[in-house]
């Protein structure tokens, strides 16, 4: 029954998004999707991380479909898995076996961005979800983006120099081998992210999607937030859920810069706009980039200069 | 309104405090040598006025409620600071400490709170509205949406430590570490006498990073530690703020003051 199970999603067609509820649906026999709920690893990830069983199959079926679109493209782009894996910090022998097509892709947290932004050139949420993610800003960089837009250009430029400033100094302490990987430890960035959610909300951490968080995943939160969890590594199955359930783009919580390859929108009133201007995206990628006790000055100034020309209009 | 709602509205100043406020009333208002005598005829006539004041406390002190407040309450003391001329911050000087008994300062809870307020408090009054409008923005509705006004201040004080706190057995240990367990666990009775007790308000703001102006639910015609009401408005949200984004605003405001100037 396992196999044939396993066998029935190897012959899935590789449909964008990866779980489209009624693409899901079509799949026969129809009650493939009740299957993959039964099957072992499933069980362990729903016991192990309390998610609901009906989101298990999902994102198990995102990751075997995000494991057939690499093995796709890296034909058609004509990159072997060792140029891959070196492009991306990726282990060389678990990317050929990604690329065999007959294993969920699910990568580490570390260096899915690298994978993405370097060797696939796409968002990590079109990776992982095969649809185009997007971000509405937390509301400290919404109000950036809003003082950005009231400033005048020779003072966002003046600006956007001293954050390169500021980051080519943290570059600095801080190098890497890989462009697009992280700088830091990924778990406390991760923390900050979704501290950055959950102050917007005025709710604890661990309550973000209110009392029927799973319990997995309050206490994967609480490993985020709590400086004696934070050894073990984030897994990409909580940060897709994360993803899934606040409606934001993965690249939100696992790219430094999430501003590169997704769209970000902003409250203006009642009004939701894109941002588009480049000068603001930059900064607002370098202040989420840096960790909170560099970037706080450096985002109070943009703000003060939004407010400033507030102050003389 | 009922008898039981009127009672139910009403927040008892404790015995001990009374005193300690009446007090402070009786050497405010006592003449001193070197006044002139326009004001010895100012702060006679606000004997008078303060005389009568006490007495319609201590008349209704025997009397069923429907005739007024057992004693002085919190609703009384605008009435109070009005025929004195004393304000919330004198009051709070002269009854505040610790459950220890030792005497606490009223003052912010930190460094970034008491510059804040000195900066809200240099700006004109539509600037002010642009930095609560910028403050607004960022913090959680959920500060501004909790009916906070319908609330003794011992329910609003511990129902902000809910929102922000981690876990109700954190608020416990808290609490008990901070010797205000009692006041924690007589929060919803709902009777004048859960209200935080004069003397405590403000250790309480300084143990749990509220403004006092909030904690006594006083709007934008009493101040407490700024000059100036619209500025208690901004420090009342101001303090609801992660402490990451209070360092953000006060750059923000320093930058902006920097840059357009205070007025």
């Amino acid at each position: 029954m396992k196999a044939s199970v396993m066998n029935q999603i190897y012959a899935m067609p590789l449909t964008y998004p990866y779980f489209d509820e009624q693409a899901l649906r079509a799949i026969e026999p129809m009650d493939v999707r009740f299957r993959i709920s039964t099957l072992e690893v499933t069980e362990k990830i729903a016991e192990e991380y309390g998610f609901s069983p009906d989101r298990v199959p999902e994102m198990l079926l995102a990751q075997f479909q995000a494991g057939r679109h690499i093995t796709q493209k890296m034909k058609s782009i004509g990159l072997s898995s060792v140029a891959a894996a070196e492009l991306s910090g990726m282990n060389k022998t678990m990317l050929s076996k990604y690329f065999q097509g007959k294993r969920p892709f699910s990568p580490s947290a570390a260096v899915i961005t690298p994978f993405a932004y370097n060797v696939m050139n796409e968002s990590c949420h079109k990776l992982m979800f095969g649809a185009e993610g997007e971000i509405m800003l937390p509301s400290i960089y919404a109000e950036m983006a809003r003082a950005m837009a009231k400033i005048p250009a020779e003072e966002k430029e003046a600006l956007l120099r001293k954050a390169k400033t500021q980051m080519a100094l943290y570059e600095k302490q801080n190098p890497r081998d890989i462009a697009n990987a992280p700088h830091r430890d990924l778990s406390e960035m991760i923390g900050e992210r979704i501290f950055e959610l959950s102050d917007d909300k005025g709710t604890q951490s661990y309550q973000l999607f209110g009392q029927e968080t799973p319990y997995g995943v309050r206490n994967y939160i609480r490993q985020f937030i709590i400086e004696d969890f934070k050894r073990e590594s984030p897994r990409m199955s909580l940060l897709m859920y994360l993803a899934f359930e606040t409606g934001l783009a993965l690249d939100y919580f696992v790219a430094e810069d999430f501003t590169k390859m997704v769209p970000c929108f902003y409250k203006a009133g009642d009004e939701v706009r894109e941002l588009k201007d480049q000068t603001a995206l930059k900064v607002i990628g370098i202040c989420a980039a840096l960790p909170v006790e560099v970037r706080s000055k450096l985002i109070g100034e943009v703000i003060g200069a939004g407010l400033g020309a507030e102050f003389q209009s | 309104m009922s008898t039981k709602e009127k009672e139910t509205s009403l927040h008892r100043v404790s015995k001990e405090d009374e005193d300690l406020i009446y007090n402070l009333v009786d050497s405010e208002l006592s003449a001193a040598p070197n006044d002139n005598a326009q004001t010895r005829k100012d702060k006679e006539h606000r004997r008078e006025e303060f005389k009568a004041f006490k007495l319609r406390m201590a008349l209704s002190n025997d009397k069923p409620r429907p005739e007024g407040p057992k004693r002085l309450c919190y609703e009384n003391l605008p009435e109070l600071l009005e025929i004195t001329g004393l304000s919330y911050l004198d009051i709070l000087k002269c009854v505040s400490k610790k459950p220890s008994g030792d005497a606490v300062k009223p003052q912010w809870a930190s460094e970034a709170e008491a510059a804040m307020c000195s900066y809200c408090d240099m700006l004109s009054p539509d600037r002010r509205e642009k930095v609560l409008a910028l403050i607004r923005r960022i913090l959680a509705p959920v500060f501004e949406n909790s009916d906070f006004e319908s609330m003794t201040p011992t329910l609003r004080l511990f129902k902000a430590n809910a929102i922000r706190s981690y876990c109700i057995a954190e608020t416990k240990r808290q609490t008990k570490e901070l010797g205000v367990y009692d006041i924690y666990r007589r929060r919803f009775v709902p009777y004048s006498f859960n209200a935080v007790e004069l003397n405590m308000v403000s250790y309480l703001s300084i143990s749990f990073d509220v403004s006092p102006h909030w904690l006594l639910g006083l709007d934008e015609t009493h101040t407490v530690l700024a000059t100036n009401g619209e500025t208690e408005t901004i420090m009342d949200l101001f303090c609801f703020l992660p402490e990451g984004r209070k360092q953000m605003i006060l750059q923000a405001v320093q930058t902006a003051i920097e840059k357009g100037g205070a007025a």
